[in-house]
């Protein structure tokens, strides 16, 4: 176990290595570079930047040399001293902007997983055991819409109701008071109060998936010569299925932890912006659209490395909670 | 496997998950300590803090008691500028909340909001950008040439950590910022520059004198305008120790600690008043929490404020400022419908105005109308100097472009695409000072007959197929490089005007682009055939000039004459014909014209050249904004210019608004 740990570690440096030369070959493809995106957006407020002080802009930023000097500057410094560069369009270092979100969005990451986990434990359960049943085609129903509905849509419509028959806003992850206030269990419980509605959000999206995927695994175990060995043997038929079948079904539900996070930050950007969450999404998406590179390639390496960190934690979870999992390829010894 | 061991591992999955969760928590360095303690704190707005017969905030008179804070007389300058209120003297309190979904706007509350400080201000009036009026400096002398300026400074004003402001504060800025050959690119010098940098002298510690080669007559207006804040904002005391020149004993080390990369982001980073809460300002507010910290930049009351109201009451009323930075607009306009902003200078779209209007009175809040200072909707701009000779010659042909603006039907536009607000415009001053009615209206009249009889004159018969051919036997046929993501309308409008023309026999190829491509093919290489841009420069003619005559790069109707203009020896540049080249010679002579009188007439002149020129075709004066006002907000003006060169509320001195519930 700890050697294919370790070998799993060592395979992630050249994946690494990769993703930061891709993602940051990517960021350079649009044509221009954030400072033609800032002098295009003082133009558009009539304020014309001269040629000669985008020059020492250019020369300042070093956005004039080549890409693979500036390729090194950024990922020496990284390897060397955690420097992730600073942000143009923030005048900032990019590691303080990027914490707290990232935080906030391993909050929202964790607790989704979460719920969508019991709702789609419960309902995929029902509907395997119950076959073919009333509840069985209305659940799968509601599942098919939470699939089925933009979650943009969800979230404009739960906008609209809040600000039409209660007349508050629900955008933001905290109350004007607890903004900008240090951390305290009121904080926490106002956090909280306003997580549920991004969390059902995003989670009606991943549900219905997983509901389908453990109806059907648990579909499989259920007609299994063992099972029917167990029941003719008089065993209780809810402890039967929870004792065999359904802990085999539970495989998916782990083997998605990895894909969690990027699933979030890529899929969830509209849902962030439009609730107004302080999560990666918008501050990635501003930050390509501003062309500010040091911020979204640092972005995209962090995003990778959680990607990782989450393939490989999902892999060993995976490995133990199911024993029929190997380490080792089969033909190897 | 036996029970007991599954339970254990499920246990210790949930124990490992909460436990990555924690760990997250912990790594945030900003979640633990955010202990600006800056509150929203609307109690306090009560109105038992009535400003008659007070002559400082209740908090403020508190500190003096308890000695924590010199007497106001000590704090105020000599003579106080005297600031009229717009409605009624106010009372003390309260908070003004605002949302951005810009950082480059949230960045720009500076000069907008909070410090609209200049030697000179722009007037609440504006008239056509002609006055200013005294602010921090008292008064100006200038010679007759309008070389010399000689400002005399409010004796007695401070700086917010109640260090005196001095002659050498302005000499700093002028000669350590703005031309500084390190600082020059980020200060951008550009009013502040007549023939070369000027001469700047501390006479004594409150006159300052500045001396330029060439005479610089629109030099008063330059100190109002928006790209002249750092002039009064730059301490001297506490800058210089961020500064190459004056520090050479630990500023590397500065730097070092800083993390920055260099003196010159630390100097600008230490200078920037959203970002340095220990930078002395004298602005009406300070930062507390700075830009970058949490969602929200939060402002407080600067006790050394060198303002009062007609009562002799020291400004600003409202205690605190607060922004929040927000991840959408769409997320401005819900909160202002919402009473959650007190003032929000511009909210939502022309599409959302009947919105905003009927959600007032649920929302507890009112509107105000922002009057654009640009004065078209959309300009299209047929380059007279692209690269291609023989579409050259096509759009220098004067009946041409007399000929596609007659083919135009503006008031389709206008109704379809701006839901029927404005009315048809050319290139022309809104400012009453200079409008000119022929100018605003020449060929602005929907005739498709006209329109063939201009383009028959021109010279460009149509084939059988009824396209018209070109000089060199092709059909006729336009690009249009046009930013489409700076607003909605340009795509649409742009649709229709591609019908209007082609049923005069020209074919236009729309070809969007964003608007950074846009920067770089059109702005900066001046490549394009034709583009589209909204018009500036609508109410302050002197000042934004590039849709008048060839004056930048940025006149996209001739690119190459406005390079000539700024360097004859760039090598884009082309000598423009005889028309702009006198505008060119007029616009010099405003330069040198000291006396406001002639300049206006000069601008007129001006003017009247480019009736005769006919540069580029306007469509329409673009609809009126609209801004949100919760009613317990005062003192905020009906109707304001929405303008970067009047920087948008600053001139209606933000410092006379107040709060009462």
């Amino acid at each position: 176990m700890l050697k294919y740990i370790a070998r799993r570690l060592l395979v992630m440096i050249p994946t690494l290595f990769a993703i930061s030369l891709a993602s940051f070959f990517i960021i350079q493809l649009p044509p221009g570079d954030f400072l033609t995106t800032y002098a295009a957006g003082m133009g558009a407020q009539d304020n014309i930047i001269a040629r000669e002080q985008l020059a020492v802009l250019e020369e300042r930023y070093g956005l004039d040399e080549p890409f693979h000097v500036q390729y090194w500057r950024w990922i020496s410094n990284i390897v060397c001293c955690g420097d992730f560069g600073q942000s143009f369009e923030w005048n900032q270092p990019v590691s303080s902007l990027i914490w707290d979100r990232l935080t906030l969005t391993m909050l929202l990451a964790v607790v989704s997983t979460l719920f969508t986990w019991l709702v789609a434990f419960l309902i995929g359960t029902y509907s395997a055991v119950r076959q073919y049943s009333l509840g069985d085609y209305f659940w799968t129903f509601i599942g098919f819409i939470g699939l089925a509905t933009p979650n943009f849509l969800l979230a404009l419509v739960l906008m609209y109701i809040s600000f039409r028959y209660f007349g508050q806003s629900v955008g933001g992850l905290f109350s004007p008071e607890y903004q900008n206030a240090p951390w305290s269990l009121g904080k926490a419980w106002d956090l909280f109060q306003h997580l549920w509605i991004p969390v059902v959000i995003i989670a009606t999206a991943g549900a219905a998936s997983t509901i389908r995927i453990m109806r059907a695994n648990l579909l499989d175990e259920l007609h299994r010569p063992y099972t029917t060995t167990a029941r003719a043997k008089g065993m209780q038929e809810w402890r039967l299925i929870a004792k065999y079948p359904l802990r085999l079904a539970l495989n998916p539900f782990i083997s998605t932890v990895g894909w969690t996070i990027p699933t979030l930050v890529s899929g969830e950007i509209i849902v962030s912006v439009v609730l107004d969450l302080p999560t990666t999404g918008p501050l990635l998406l501003r930050a390509l659209s501003s062309q500010d590179m040091y911020l979204a390639g640092s972005f995209l390496m962090m995003l990778g490395v959680l990607t990782l960190i989450g393939t490989l934690l999902s892999d060993i979870l995976l490995a133990w909670l199911d024993p029929r999992i190997q380490y080792e390829k089969a033909g190897r010894r | 496997m036996t029970t007991l061991s599954s339970t254990n591992r499920w246990s210790l999955l949930l124990a490992l998950i909460s436990a990555c969760a924690l760990l997250a928590a912990a790594c945030s360095p900003g979640t633990g300590d955010d202990s600006a303690g800056a509150l929203p704190d609307e109690e306090e707005a009560g109105d038992d803090a009535i400003a008659e017969g007070q002559s400082q905030a209740p908090e403020l008179a508190e500190m003096v008691d308890n000695g924590e804070l010199p007497p106001l007389e000590e704090r105020l300058p000599d003579e106080p500028l005297v600031v009229d209120v717009v409605d009624r003297i106010g009372v003390y309190g309260g908070t003004w909340r605002r949302a951005e979904s810009e950082v480059t706007e949230l960045e720009v509350t500076e000069r907008r909001h909070i410090g609209y400080e200049r030697l000179f201000n722009w007037t609440p009036e504006w008239e056509g950008g002609k006055e200013t009026t005294p602010n921090v400096a008292t008064d100006v002398e200038v010679n007759d040439e309008g070389t010399e300026f000689t400002f005399s400074l409010r004796e007695g004003m401070r700086w917010s950590d109640g260090e005196p402001f001095t002659a050498d504060d302005i000499v700093f800025a002028v000669e350590d910022y703005y031309f500084n050959d390190d600082l020059r690119a980020e200060a951008d010098p550009r009013h502040l520059d007549s023939g070369g940098p000027p001469e700047v002298e501390a006479v004594d510690d409150h006159t300052v004198r500045f001396t330029f080669d060439q005479p610089h007559g629109l030099f008063l207006q330059g100190v109002a305008e928006w790209a002249t804040q750092k002039l009064t904002a730059l301490p001297r005391h506490y800058l210089e120790q961020f500064h190459a020149d004056y520090n050479d004993d630990n500023l590397d080390e500065l730097v070092e600690e800083s993390g920055l990369s260099s003196w010159v982001d630390l100097f600008l980073d230490k200078s920037d008043a959203m970002r340095n809460p220990d930078l002395p300002v004298i602005y009406a507010w300070q930062v507390t929490q700075p830009f970058g910290e949490g969602n929200d930049v939060v402002f407080e009351r600067n006790p050394y404020y060198w303002k009062v109201d007609p009562e002799g009451n020291q400004l600003p009323y409202i205690d605190e400022h607060v922004v929040r930075l927000v991840e959408e607009s769409e997320v401005i306009k819900l909160d202002a419908m919402n009473g959650e902003l007190d003032f929000q200078r511009s909210v939502g779209d022309p599409a959302d105005r009947a919105l905003i209007m009927e959600n007032a009175e649920q929302g507890d809040y009112r509107t105000v109308t922002m009057e654009p200072d640009h004065m078209n909707t959309m300009a299209i701009h047929l380059n007279q100097t692209t690269p291609d000779e023989t579409k050259r010659e096509i759009f220098q042909n004067k009946d041409f472009r007399i000929g596609l603006s007659h083919a135009i039907d503006r008031q389709e536009i206008i109704d379809v695409v701006y839901f029927g607000q404005g009315e048809p415009f050319q290139i022309a001053a809104t400012s009453e000072l200079f409008y000119n009615e022929e100018l605003a209206k020449q060929y602005t009249e929907y005739d498709v007959d006209l329109a063939n009889e201009y383009l028959d004159d021109a010279g460009y018969e149509m084939d059988e197929q009824g396209r018209r051919i070109g000089p060199d036997g092709e059909p006729i046929s336009i690009t249009v490089d046009y930013a489409n993501d700076v607003n909605n309308s340009w795509t649409d409008a742009l649709e229709l005007v591609e019908g209007y023309w082609e049923e005069v026999g020209v074919d236009l190829e729309l070809n969007g682009m964003s608007r950074s491509l846009h920067t770089e093919r059109v702005r900066e290489n001046g490549e394009h055939e034709a583009t589209v841009w909204t018009g500036s420069g609508g109410l302050v003619p002197f000042m934004q000039t590039h849709w008048y005559f060839p004056s930048t790069a940025a006149a996209d109707f001739a690119s190459a004459w406005g390079d000539w203009y700024l360097n004859p020896d760039d090598p884009n540049a082309e000598e423009p014909p005889e028309g702009p080249r006198r505008q060119m010679e007029l616009y010099d002579e405003i330069l040198r014209t000291v006396d406001e009188d002639k300049q206006v007439e000069l601008m007129r002149e001006l003017l009247e050249i480019l009736k005769d020129e006919f540069y580029s075709i306007g469509i329409s004066t673009p609809p009126e904004g609209l801004g949100v006002v919760t009613n317990r907000m005062h003192n905020v003006p009906d109707h304001m210019y929405n303008s970067t060169s009047w920087p948008t509320p600053g001139p209606t001195n933000t410092i006379q608004y107040f709060i009462q519930e």
